[in-house]
């Protein structure tokens, strides 16, 4: 297994209907195991770049690498059984109830006619366990409180067992109570050596979870690299177009604005 | 079953209401009745049923909206167009109409489906859904000229009847002619029915599954529609099975397709059945089915929609 599990080389992409480049000339590498987070401001291209990571997206050009191989090269199953999404907003139209569809995760695992088994069912119960919600295992999923809904999200990624957890804004309507949550599931995931790399608007909730950090602007990377090297006075300005101040109180980063 | 054997009893001979099986075994001309008119009637309403729910359960998964039926894309508009055009045009042969209307509501998906795919703006499920508003529309003026232009003794009734829909002038030969289509389309809908829980989610969460989103979407959506057509081209328009009986079936069997899909099966040919039986026993003439499904339908909705809670445990 390679030391980057997966590598971005000079990825340039734009939307069909656009002239703009969403992403121009990206170079990125993802560490084994690590926890990595995307900061920039609206429109920077960070959902875009998990999108192409999942190869939902095929880059105009450039080629992206997952665990060594041209991610083109893996069929839709095994991409599902390697990486697991959470996305940003889920709608979901009919009131599954929430186990049921965590047991959507496992679908990758099944041959495309077949049905989830009674293993693929306790999967799905650990991971409802996992996020600490098994008391609402037969609510409807549309009854939800955002946090819960949130969490029901990661439970069915993390029912896909995926070796890389790609997370779209994970803390974006949390209260601080399930943001400490979170932020707790996502270092624990990472110690049992799932690699993480998510986006968000919050350098706090950054610099509390992850360990290596990439700010982006314009679709260009402005810096990457250790957290206490990016989450810095200067770069976050830079970044945001707009004063910023880093202090640190009992060893965490604190971010003022404005 | 019991639902399937009652339901050949009853009809309007000899006397009203109940044909008894005694009578059945003495009486020819009730047994030619029964294995002649009755039983293919029956088995095509159940198919009808069966048809139209599954494709409607399919179509409101697929676009991640209630509100969808399975002849939205043009279909059943094209098919009303098709029969209409044949009972003026090509003279008023039966197979001659379900032909035409096959034909017609092909060419309304097809053509829904091009102009989806050369639209400029939205998602592919908004321009899915505003093609197939704009080519319905199209359709339906067109029957509008049609209609007009008919001769309102012999052929204006005729195409007023086929929009209500029925199945009286039924026989084996209609039921054989769309068994297979039916048949296949179901049997790939019922086996890709854990799929289609995942095509109602958003596409990159879909794709995040495994599951290729476009084209899954296009195999089921050619599958329903094919049935859609096959069962409108012998039954004309019956209304509200497609569109609430997959709401029902929500309702009982919970919103997972793995149940949710047979469970609207089952209910759609049974209350087809019902409302068949009804349509052919209740008057001396026929009542024409779309109108009973829809009466019917609408009445049990509306009671399902204020009772609490009624789902069985699984």
């Amino acid at each position: 297994m390679s030391e980057m599990v997966l590598e971005f080389h000079s990825i340039i992409f734009s939307y069909p209907s656009g002239e703009r480049e969403v992403l121009s000339d990206l170079n990125l590498g993802v560490p084994n195991g690590g926890i990595m987070t995307i900061l920039g401001p609206n429109g920077a291209g960070k959902t875009t770049l998990l999108h192409i990571a999942l190869g939902w997206l095929k880059p105009g050009s450039g080629q992206v690498h997952l665990d060594g191989r041209p991610l083109s090269t893996y069929s839709r199953r095994e991409i599902g059984q390697w990486i697991g999404l959470v996305p940003q907003i889920e709608h979901i139209p009919f009131d599954y109830s929430v186990l049921d569809y965590i047991l959507f995760g496992r679908t990758p695992y099944l041959r495309p006619l077949e049905m989830p088994s009674e293993k693929d069912f306790e999967i799905a119960q650990q991971a409802l366990k996992r996020v600490g919600l098994v008391h609402l295992a037969d609510h409807s999923v549309t009854n939800l409180s955002g946090g819960e809904r949130q969490m029901v999200l990661i439970a069915r990624a993390l029912a896909q067992q995926p070796r890389i957890l790609l997370l779209d804004e994970p803390t974006s309507h949390l209260d601080i109570n399930n943001k400490g949550r979170m932020v707790k599931l996502l270092r624990q995931l990472s110690l049992e050596g799932v690699t993480i790399l998510f986006s968000t608007h919050e350098p706090d909730v950054a610099a509390a979870i992850a360990k290596q950090a990439v700010l982006m602007r314009d679709g260009k990377i402005l810096k990457a690299g250790m957290i206490a090297d990016v989450i810095t006075d200067q770069d976050l300005s830079n970044c945001y177009q707009t004063p910023v101040r880093v202090v640190e109180i009992e060893k965490r980063y604190v971010v003022l604005w404005n | 079953m019991i639902t399937l054997a009652l339901s050949l009893l009853v009809g309007r001979y000899p006397g009203l209401v109940i044909l008894s099986p005694e009578n059945l075994s003495q009486d020819i001309l009730a047994q030619r009745l029964l294995l002649n008119l009755r039983l293919p009637r029956l088995l095509t309403a159940l198919l009808l049923g069966m048809s139209l729910s599954a494709a409607g359960t399919v179509f409101q998964m697929i676009f991640g909206n209630p509100l969808v039926e399975p002849g939205f894309l043009g279909v059943s508009q094209g098919a009303a167009f098709g029969a209409a055009f044949s009972i003026i045009f090509l003279g008023n042969i039966a197979w001659f109409v379900q032909g035409t209307a096959i034909f017609f509501s092909f060419l309304g998906l097809v053509f829904s489906y091009s102009l989806a795919r050369k639209a400029q703006y939205g998602g592919w499920v908004l321009r899915l859904v505003l093609s197939g508003i704009a080519v319905s529309a199209l359709f339906s003026a067109g029957l509008g000229v049609l209609k007009y232009v008919a001769d309102p003794l012999r052929e204006l009734p005729e195409i007023t009847f086929w929009m209500l829909g029925g199945l009286w002038s039924l026989t084996w030969r209609g039921f054989l002619s769309i068994l297979p289509a039916c048949l296949i389309g179901l049997y790939i809908i019922y086996r890709m029915r854990w799929r289609l829980n995942m095509l109602s989610l958003s596409d990159e969460t879909a794709f995040s599954l495994g599951i290729a989103p476009t084209r899954e979407r296009i195999i089921l959506l050619i599958s329903a529609t094919a049935i859609t057509a096959a069962v409108v081209s012998v039954s004309g328009m019956v209304g509200w099975v497609g569109l609430i009986v997959p709401h029902l079936a929500r309702r009982v069997f919970g919103a997972d397709s793995r149940f949710a899909l047979p469970g609207s099966m089952i209910i759609g040919g049974w209350f087809t059945v019902v409302c068949d039986d009804l349509a052919r026993t209740i008057l001396a003439g026929e009542i024409p089915l779309g109108i009973l499904t829809s009466l019917i339908g609408a009445t049990i909705f509306i009671v399902l929609m204020t009772t609490n809670r009624l789902k069985v445990k699984r």
